[in-house]
């Protein structure tokens, strides 16, 4: 996303207030309230970031607060590490244990995560108030020094004031490098779809360990801070209480723009500050600001019902702040962008490009393919036909890794790749299409195919981070829209994947498909839901791939257009192959007679 | 006391720890089943039950009266949540519905808190008399109760499923709403009626509990959470494995925390948790799998 002149100047005003602050409240309000909205924010930042754009949500953000706090001080004050060096160390602790428990839980699907970082936090807690010999147990550690830097002691609360809002805004910027890079578009497919995110040759484990790491070590940055600031620290701020309550904040802010973290932030702790100055006066001194949860949950139940992506879409909708997306600059060759394939056909295989091996696939009691055997050669068009529930998408499937077979072996160029993930054999080469298209309708027509394109894009996390992927995008850009210009999307390339009429999206998923450069392509129904004329054009558009060089596996319904393209057709019935050749042969064939139109028919 | 005799007593309290932690789980199952809901704040149905059962022992209530409509005010506060918190928001997506479980929690515990405080609650056992012997283990007639009723509950929810209309739709909506509604149940009243069924599961847990511990307005989340670990070990959707896992998951913890140190009972539950995710983590590593069975059928 672009910031717009309009955000720009909004960021710099405030910026400058900010900076002023300071010296505008001096003497009035004390300036550690605003330090700790800072060291919140940063930790909000860091959930935003992985609830709002890997899709996951942590329970355990406290826990690497207080992992950054106290090896901060444990560092500090048992082994006598200069404080300029235990910032880095509990950073990386902090993202080193995040990435210990992120990487193998990603691999389960679903919301593992924030059980795994409960479970975390409850852990982390009991051992800090146990272990007493190394974290001094229930009362803590004190006289942690400030931060120094040479002579140079950084000390008070102004200071801690400067330094916390540097970290903040470089969190901001860093973010927004990375949410609109390469990998943001990677995490934002991943979030509305891993299979169609895995199929395009992103590995979702991958990154989402990435960002949680990345989550990790903005909190351990506050933590480390903290100790700093306060030469001090305890236990009970990093209990499972404040897990929650920092994603009240981040969920208050809009877990989808970056400042919306710091509005979250901000709006949360100064209602708890008001709260326990006015409550104990409304409800007698007895009155204990433990009733501020009610207030908390009520909160925050209300904005995600009523206003689920938070305070900040409506505000910025309010101030016209709005980004603009991305463009593209120039439009890349249609002829050079489809042509770049061709090197898989100056190889011929001897046993045939994709080779499928007695491969058979069990859901339960239903044999959905009972030992498929085939062989499709290079520069092939392929037909796969046969009557509902024959296994042809089934196959597709366990081509492409969506599903493993129950066994039987699948090769490409003679290499096995039946035991991949889905990502890797997308990276091999096996792109596809969906029967349903799968589309990744957050992103634009445009992104959609640069997403296409992430297997030939290099740009890495950190890379992305410091904003350094932007030549490489501009590229990018001008090759996606190569594609689209390819299958007659051009026009639309700016629009919301989501708005698309059917036949559009059918056609984006193709472009999206063929940006990956595959060697072999399988396309599962393309002609269903389509117009005429888009079929006459898919017609044209299937002929096009395969004379630039890619291999084209077609499961249809649409008979007619099968024996009109294909070079083979094989034909499925109740999983198993019932014949087999050129389109003449198969037409004429009872045993596909029968299939279609009952036995009696052939009789 | 001969470590034997330790080991029998540690197992035997896991046990009823386990039983009310499978109630809970129970709840979370039925829930997370018919709306794919993970709810934060079933514990908070447990809390409810303990507190109202415990006020209205005091103010003179016979206990099984008591018991009874404690169970039915937290039957009645699922119900209530489903229909206030959850239904308005139903289409959006699984974090949003996490989120808005999380919000109730922080209001059901808040709301306890005004009524109750902090103070902490207390209610006899059900029958007086001295701890029985069971092998080597000295049980408490209330540790029986707990496991009778939950005993008890088990069957009849067993039946309620396998011998009921009602039940048997509702299993129908867990398994497949879009052909429950084609076959003309109403997936809108299950989802209501799975709410109902955890808040009174979660009621009788607390009403069961409290004569054991005492009831205090936070004592949910815990209660709650630990149901929850049971529930992933059992894969989150069986019923009678749930109840094992929970079991199992109540020995474990009980043995840490009597072999090792009680300060760190919940450290050893969670870390169990942890162990258990990451065990089913590396398996399906070993597995090569990236895409599960389940969401490629979408």
């Amino acid at each position: 996303m672009i910031p717009t002149r309009r955000a720009r100047l909004a960021a710099t005003i405030a910026v400058v207030v900010l900076a002023i602050l300071p010296y505008a409240v001096a003497g009035r309000i004390s300036l550690s309230i605003f330090v700790f909205i800072g060291l919140f924010s940063l930790i909000v930042i860091g959930l935003s970031l992985l609830a709002g754009h890997a899709g996951q949500v942590s329970l355990g953000q406290a826990a690497f607060y207080g992992l950054g706090a106290y090896i901060a001080a444990i560092s500090t004050l048992r082994i006598g590490i200069p404080p300029w060096l235990a910032l880095p160390l509990a950073v990386s602790g902090a993202a080193g244990v995040a990435y210990l428990l992120g990487a193998p839980i990603f691999v389960l699907r679903g919301h593992f995560l924030v059980l795994g970082t409960l479970g975390l936090n409850v852990v982390m807690d009991v051992l800090v108030r146990n272990v007493q010999s190394l974290t001094g147990g229930p009362t803590g550690l004190t006289g942690i020094p400030p931060l120094s830097i040479g002579s140079l002691m950084i000390a008070g609360d102004r200071a801690y004031y400067y330094l916390t809002w540097t970290f903040v805004f470089a969190a901001l910027w860093l973010g927004r490098n990375l949410v609109s890079s390469r990998v943001g578009r990677a995490l934002a497919a991943v979030r509305s779809s891993e299979v169609a995110a895995a199929t395009v040759g992103i590995n979702p484990a991958f990154y989402k360990s990435r960002v949680f790491a990345a989550s990790a070590a903005l909190a351990g940055l506050a933590g480390a801070l903290y100790v700093h600031y306060l030469s001090f620290v305890s236990p009970s701020p990093f209990a499972f209480n404040f897990s929650i309550d920092l994603l009240v904040m981040s969920v208050l802010g809009g877990i989808y723009q970056l400042p919306g973290a710091v509005a979250g932030t901000a709006i949360l702790t100064v209602l708890r500050e008001a709260l326990r100055t006015i409550m104990p006066r409304v409800l007698g001194s007895g009155a204990s600001a433990e009733y501020e949860i009610v207030l908390f949950g009520v909160l925050l139940a209300v904005v995600i019902i009523f206003s689920p992506a938070g305070v900040w879409p409506p505000l910025i909708k309010v101030l016209r702040l709005e980004s603009a997306r991305p463009r593209w600059a120039q439009v890349a060759p249609v002829a050079g962008v489809l042509a770049k394939s061709s090197s898989s056909l100056a190889r011929p295989e001897p046993t045939g490009l994709l080779r499928v091996e007695g491969l058979r696939k069990q859901f339960g009691g239903l044999l959905a393919v009972d030992d498929l055997s085939f062989h499709v050669q290079a520069g092939e068009i392929y037909g796969i036909i046969g009557p509902n529930g024959a296994g042809k998408t089934t196959a597709f499937n366990l081509i492409s890794g969506v599903l493993r077979p129950t066994r039987g072996t699948v090769y490409l160029r003679g290499r096995k790749i039946s035991d991949l993930p889905a990502y890797r054999r997308a990276a091999l080469g096996v792109g596809r299409t969906f029967q349903t298209p799968n589309v990744f309708p957050d992103l634009t027509v445009l992104e959609n195919v640069m997403v296409g394109l992430h297997r030939l894009t290099t740009t890495s996390f950190t890379r992305a981070m410091l904003g350094l992927g932007r030549r490489e995008d501009t590229q990018a850009a001008a090759q996606a829209a190569g594609y689209l210009a390819a299958v007659g999307l051009l026009d639309h390339a700016g629009l919301p994947a989501g708005a698309l009429p059917f036949g559009g999206l059918r056609l984006l998923e193709l472009a999206r498909a063929l940006a990956m450069h595959p060697i072999v392509l399988l396309l599962d129904e393309p002609a269903s839901g389509l117009t005429g004329a888009e079929r006459a054009e898919l017609v044209r558009l299937i002929r096009r791939i395969r004379d630039t060089g890619t291999t084209v596996l077609l499961v249809e319904h649409d008979v007619g257009l099968v024996m009109e393209v294909a070079d083979r057709v094989l034909v499925l019935n109740y999983g198993r192959r019932i014949a087999e050749g050129t389109p003449r042969v198969v037409r004429n064939d009872p045993r596909v007679i029968a299939a279609y139109l009952g036995e009696e028919a052939v009789s | 006391m001969t470590l034997t005799q330790q080991l029998a007593q540690f197992i035997a309290s896991g046990i009823v720890n386990g039983t009310i932690y499978a109630l809970l789980g129970l709840g979370l199952v039925a829930i997370h089943s018919v709306t794919r809901v993970v709810n934060v704040a079933q514990g908070e149905f447990a809390a409810l039950g303990a507190l109202l059962a415990s006020t209205l022992v005091a103010r003179g209530m016979p206990l099984s009266l008591a018991a009874g409509v404690a169970v039915v005010a937290a039957a009645a506060a699922g119900g209530g949540v489903y229909r206030t918190g959850i239904r308005p928001a139903r289409d959006a997506g699984p974090l949003t519905l996490l989120i808005i479980t999380i919000a109730l929690h922080l209001a059901l515990k808040g709301l306890l808190l005004l009524v109750w405080g902090t103070n902490p609650y207390g209610l006899r056992p059900f029958t007086a008399g001295p701890p029985l012997r069971i092998l080597s283990a000295v049980v408490t007639r209330q540790s029986l109760w707990v496991v009778g009723v939950t005993a008890v509950a088990l069957v009849v929810l067993y039946l309620f499923f396998t011998h009921t209309i009602l039940g048997k739709s509702l299993r129908a909506c867990a398994v497949n709403p879009t052909a429950a509604r084609l076959m003309g149940i109403r997936v809108e009243r299950m989802s209501t009626l799975a709410w109902l069924i955890a808040g009174a599961l979660g009621g009788l847990a607390g009403v069961l509990i409290t004569p054991l511990t005492l009831a205090t307005y936070d004592m949910g989340l815990i209660l709650g959470l630990k149901g929850f670990v049971g529930v992933v070990m059992a894969g989150m959707s069986s019923y009678p494995w749930t109840v094992g896992a929970c079991i199992l998951f109540g020995v474990v913890e009980s043995l840490g925390a009597g072999l090792i140190s009680s300060n760190y009972r919940d450290g050893i539950a969670f870390g169990v948790l942890v162990a258990a995710l990451l065990w089913r983590a590396l398996s399906v590593l070993r597995g090569g799998l990236i895409v599960s069975e389940e969401t490629a059928q979408e």
